[in-house]
């Protein structure tokens, strides 16, 4: 899979947000973004998910643009600024609620994917008792449950006990061995030099290569 | 256990209804002994009252006439059409006296608003609070993520329509199952409009359970309207309410005014409360087809405000 990113803009009012960005993510490819606060970051990850509708420019999912089609990103999940879930149920029901929109899973992967993430314990647990990194582990599995082709993780590591911190890590790097693309952000430089094969700075609403600094 | 209380406000709701068509029944049971004895009510005073009448002589019609020319109008054309219809206590009359002619008629228009909007506005904004809407957004479109919206806002919709079939079949029962007009009915009950209509009684049945659907779903629109604005529970709540109460003195002003001015329609027929009292509605099918048009005006106004994908994930990202 290729995603192509061409002259991508937003603005909000009179406020460019995220300026003419180019770039290709391909598969097999975990790619970096760093960036201050407010730098743009999570518009453009918000754009690539079809949240928000580029001021101009286009992205093509094998040359198909979904969001002049409005569209959703074909198996793209998503985790952007935090997990959000509904309070009431456990996180299991979460989980199995979203399951339950495509119904390409059932219980037995869901089960899996909880293990995984080291949630499985908590599983009957209400989400609003959850711990911030019990929530955060939710919002990973809910992104990596589907076996999407394309993963947006925006600061998946917040609140997460350095244990499965490495099991989530070994989690991603198997994932890009499978031809996955997986987009994150992290503003712990260890972790996004550890994970990436490129990493992309944002600046002022711009996307550079960290290198080409 | 965990399911009571994953659906608890619908349950709350419910329970509401439930206890309202209790006390419904409570009521109508209590003033049971009433009907058909021609005591409680008006109108079987007139009932009773021609039924003396109508057997005495022209000396004794002129007297008992003068000792009630203040209350009741007695005349033999005008008894012959009160006796001419079955005694007061048919199905209508009980439904009347209790839901039309009591009362509630003033307590439920502000009261059942309240509780329909309840269940609309507490689910939708849990929903948009929750922020879930960001993981349904990458499984599903955003057209069938509204339409599934909009499913659940509407999931409570027959809940006071079939109230109101409940406490309609509980007057039958009261009433021995007599569903013939009386002439009490026809002085209170949906004023002359039943009369016009009962030689096809199953048509008003119908118009009015739809007349009654169409205003809970126009509600249920109002709040839906709201709900894209604003995620806060207790904020779109009371907005809601309010906005109901803005559209209906928008209607019955403006639209009322323009029925009486160019087609000579009492005012009454915008009256989109009036579905209790039916107070100077002569026409049903006029106040059918306003309220179809409302329905409909609610519902393209809540689906264009759903419009805007962006706006409504920004909306719910606040």
């Amino acid at each position: 899979m290729k995603i192509e990113v061409k002259n991508l803009s937003k603005k909000f009012k009179k406020v460019i947000v995220v300026k003419d960005i180019n770039i290709t993510f391909k598969s097999g490819n975990i790619y970096g973004i760093i960036g201050r606060n407010g730098s743009g970051k999570s518009v453009f990850l918000k754009m690539l998910c079809a949240f928000y509708i580029p001021t101009t420019g286009t992205i093509l999912q094998d040359g198909y643009d979904y969001i002049k089609n409005n569209e959703f990103p074909i198996s793209t999940r998503a985790l952007i600024e935090g997990p959000d879930f509904i309070p009431d149920l456990s996180g299991l029901e979460n989980l199995k609620l979203l399951a339950s929109i495509q119904n390409k899973i059932g219980e037995k992967e869901i089960l899996e994917t909880l293990k995984q993430v080291n949630l499985y314990e908590e599983k009957d647990k209400k989400y609003s008792e959850y711990s911030l990194g019990m929530k955060q582990k939710l919002g990973i599995a809910q992104v990596l449950m589907e076996d999407p082709q394309v993963m947006i993780l925006d600061e998946p590591f917040n609140g997460i006990e350095d244990s499965s911190v490495k099991d989530i890590k070994k989690i991603l790097k198997d994932l890009k061995k499978k031809d996955k693309i997986i987009i994150m952000t992290s503003h712990i430089k260890e972790d996004i030099e550890e994970l990436s094969d490129v990493i992309y700075k944002f600046d002022g609403g711009s996307l550079k290569l960290k290198d080409a600094e | 256990m965990r399911k009571i209380k994953k659906y608890k406000i619908e349950i709350i709701t419910y329970l509401l209804f439930i206890i309202f068509v209790l006390f419904s029944i409570y009521k109508m049971w209590y003033c049971r002994p009433y009907y058909g004895k021609g005591k409680k009510y008006e109108n079987d005073l007139t009932y009773e009252k021609c039924g003396e009448y109508i057997k005495l002589n022209e000396t004794e019609k002129i007297e008992l006439a003068n000792k009630y020319e203040h209350k009741i109008e007695l005349s033999d054309k005008y008894c012959d059409f009160v006796l001419s219809y079955s005694p007061p206590d048919s199905a209508y009359s009980i439904y009347n006296s209790f839901l039309i002619s009591s009362y509630l008629q003033y307590i439920i228009p502000f009261f059942v608003p309240l509780i329909i909007l309840f269940p609309v506005v507490y689910v939708i904004s849990k929903e948009f609070r929750s922020k879930n809407i960001k993981n349904s957004l990458v499984r599903e479109d955003y057209k069938k993520y509204i339409i599934n919206l909009f499913k659940r806002a509407y999931s409570t919709v027959w809940v006071f329509p079939l109230i109101i079939v409940i406490l309609f079949l509980i007057s039958a029962y009261l009433s021995n199952w007599n569903f013939a007009v009386s002439g009490s009915v026809a002085n209170h009950f949906i004023d002359k409009v039943f009369l016009t209509l009962t030689t096809n009684k199953i048509l008003f049945h119908i118009s009015y359970i739809v007349i009654i659907l169409l205003n809970v779903g126009m509600y249920i629109n109002l709040s839906l309207i709201v709900l894209s604005k604003n995620k806060n529970l207790i904020i779109s709540y009371i907005e809601s309410y309010l906005l109901v109460y803005v559209f209906w003195a928008f209607i019955y002003i403006g639209i009322g005014n323009l029925l009486t001015k160019n087609f000579n329609i009492h005012s009454a027929h915008a009256n989109l409360l009036a579905i209790f009292e039916w107070d100077s509605i002569t026409n049903i099918n006029i106040f059918l087809i306003l309220n179809i048009i409302c329905y409909l005006f609610t519902f393209v106004i809540a689906i264009l405000s759903y419009r805007n994908k962006e706006k409504l994930i920004m909306m719910c990202e606040k």
